[in-house]
This record gives C-alpha cells, structure tokens and sequence, in this order.
C-alpha cells in the first residue's frame, strides 16, 4: 500500500524546511563574501605595505613633478606659500 | 597609490592612506557582511511566501518564533556593534599625541591654513580655474597653494569657518568634520605615505560649494622641515 500523503500542517513544514535552507543560504553567502572580499581586502593592504617601496616611489614622484613643494631636481621650495 | 582622488565610475571607498581610513575600510566590509546575511535570509524567505500557495487561517500566535526572532536580530546587532565601538573608540584615541597643529578656516569660496606651531605660517587655498589648468592636473581638485603635511606623522586639524558652515573632507584620510562659524572642531591624521590627497567641501555653502578642494601634499618629514624653513624665512 502506497505511503500516506501529508495531509495537514503543510504550510508549517513549508516554513521549517524554508527557514532552515534560508539560513543555510544566508550563511554560504556571508562565508563566500568574506573569503572572496573581505579578506582578499586586508591580504591586499598587507602587501601593499609589506612591499611598498617608499622610498623609490617618493623618487618618481618628485622627478615627474607631482608635488608643488618639491622641484623634479629634489629641491624644496616655498616660494608659492611666502 | 600616488593620486588618492575619485575615479569615473568608482563604486567603492578611494584606497586608505591612513591607518584609520584603513580601519574604516575593514569595517565598512564587515557591516556588509552583515547586511547579505540579512538580506539573504529575508529575501529568500520573501520569495518564498510570495510563490507558495499554501495558506492556514489557524496560525495566530506562536511564542517560540517571536522569541527567535527578537533574540537573534539582538545578537546579530552585538555583532555589529562591537567591531563599531572599537573603531569609535580608535578614532578618539588618535589625537593625542599630535606632532602638528593645523587650523583650516572655511570661507565662501577658499580654505585657510594656519601653521600656528610656525611664525607667521598662514595662507589661503584657492582652486585653480580650469583654464590655467596643466597638462596631469585634475579639474576642479588642483589648489594655487596645497596644505603639506609630514607623512608617518599625527597632524591635529582645528576646523573653523569665517562665514558659513563648510565642511573640510578628505576621504582617502578618513576625515570629514563640519567647520561651523563661531566653533572649533577638532579631528586628527595620518599620512602614511608620500602623495596628494584630494578632497571638496562637503557641506553646501553657497554658488562656488563645488569649487573649493581641499588637496594635501604629504611629503619626507626632512623635506617638510625644509619646506616650513623656507616659507617662515624673511624675504
């Protein structure tokens, strides 16, 4: 003989099983935003800083004349300010 | 990260130049997190309800689901919470062991800056009009006179106004204060690294709002102490 259908209390089943694949989904969703955004973020800024050279790129700045109070000849000035 | 200034099309946050930017930048992803498992959760139970037929005109009241549903959205605030205060608390921390004052006056329609640490330091910003604008230089964002700072150094900021309320922004430092007539505010940053940052006024002040940058030249703290040498010597 074939297996009783459900006959009541559907829609209570309907919320508990959508309720559970909700949260499911919900939490896959954050853990994949966090793997995939937040931390590849602050992966990102570590190394920029553990590999930024500040030094040189101060360097290419100042000779591609980036900064007014600077010459591209390294030479400071404040002519503009006085 | 040489230019720190916004991009056509840009989306999100200018890249941090400062520590604190950086922090904000972290939990400004943090409280997205956040907001997709909500929105998650809701919008698929939403869907769901929308596209089921079953009804039940029984269900009236349910005390174990109102329960969830109050303590869970509590717990998931204290989430939220926590990492805020954190960096509220951060933020206010900064200012105290500043190495330089800077007092930026807003006017209708330029910036003023004194360097009271300096004798006789003081002058005004003005954005330069598009015409007399070089080959490189951007529109609307390049001044006649930049405020330099040191980099890797805590500058205190003294906001005012001489007139109407203005707003000093910087959004690559993390820093925006209102400057309101009549009232100090105070706000602090670091530059971590050498280059231009570029702000605008950002509380609306009258016909020329838009056309008052704020853009600051952060250089070499030796290069700095030459630059205030210079611009504080007698003619």
């Amino acid at each position: 003989m074939a297996a009783v259908p459900q006959l009541r209390n559907l829609l209570r089943s309907k919320v508990k099983r959508d309720l559970g694949i909700g949260i499911a989904l919900a939490v896959v969703a954050s853990v994949t935003y966090k793997i995939t955004v937040n931390d590849v973020r602050i992966k990102t800024y570590e190394d920029f800083h553990r590999n930024y050279d500040a030094k040189a790129h101060y360097g290419r700045m100042i000779k591609a004349g980036v900064f007014q109070s600077i010459r591209s000849d390294g030479s400071v000035t404040a002519e503009d300010w006085k | 990260m040489i230019h720190v200034m916004a991009q056509w099309g840009q989306l999100g946050f200018q890249d941090g130049a400062s520590p604190m930017m950086e922090q904000l930048i972290f939990f400004h992803d943090h409280a997205l997190l956040v907001l997709l498992l909500i929105t998650t959760l809701v919008g698929y139970l939403t869907a769901s309800f929308m596209l089921s037929s079953l009804t039940s005109r029984y269900i009236l009241e349910q005390q174990t689901i109102e329960t969830v549903w109050t303590i869970l959205p509590a717990i998931i605030l204290i989430f939220l919470a926590l990492p805020s205060l954190r960096l509220l608390y951060l933020l206010d921390e900064v200012g105290m062991s500043c190495l330089l004052t800077i007092k930026a006056t807003g006017n209708q329609w330029y910036w003023g800056y004194e360097y009271s640490d300096f004798k006789g330091m003081e002058f005004d910003s003005y954005m330069l009009p598009e015409d007399t604008l070089e080959a490189g230089q951007y529109r609307l964002l390049e001044v006649d006179r930049r405020m330099v700072v040191p980099t890797k150094t805590d500058v205190r900021m003294l906001i005012t106004s001489n007139d109407v309320i203005h707003s000093w922004a910087v959004p690559s430092l993390g820093v925006k204060v209102d400057a309101i007539p009549g009232r100090l505010n105070q706000t602090s940053f670091m530059a971590t690294n050498e280059g231009v940052f570029y702000g605008q006024c950002s509380e609306i002040c009258g016909t020329n709002h838009s056309f008052m940058p704020i853009t600051i030249e952060a250089i070499n703290v030796d290069d700095f102490s030459q630059w205030v040498m210079l611009a504080t010597q007698e003619n």
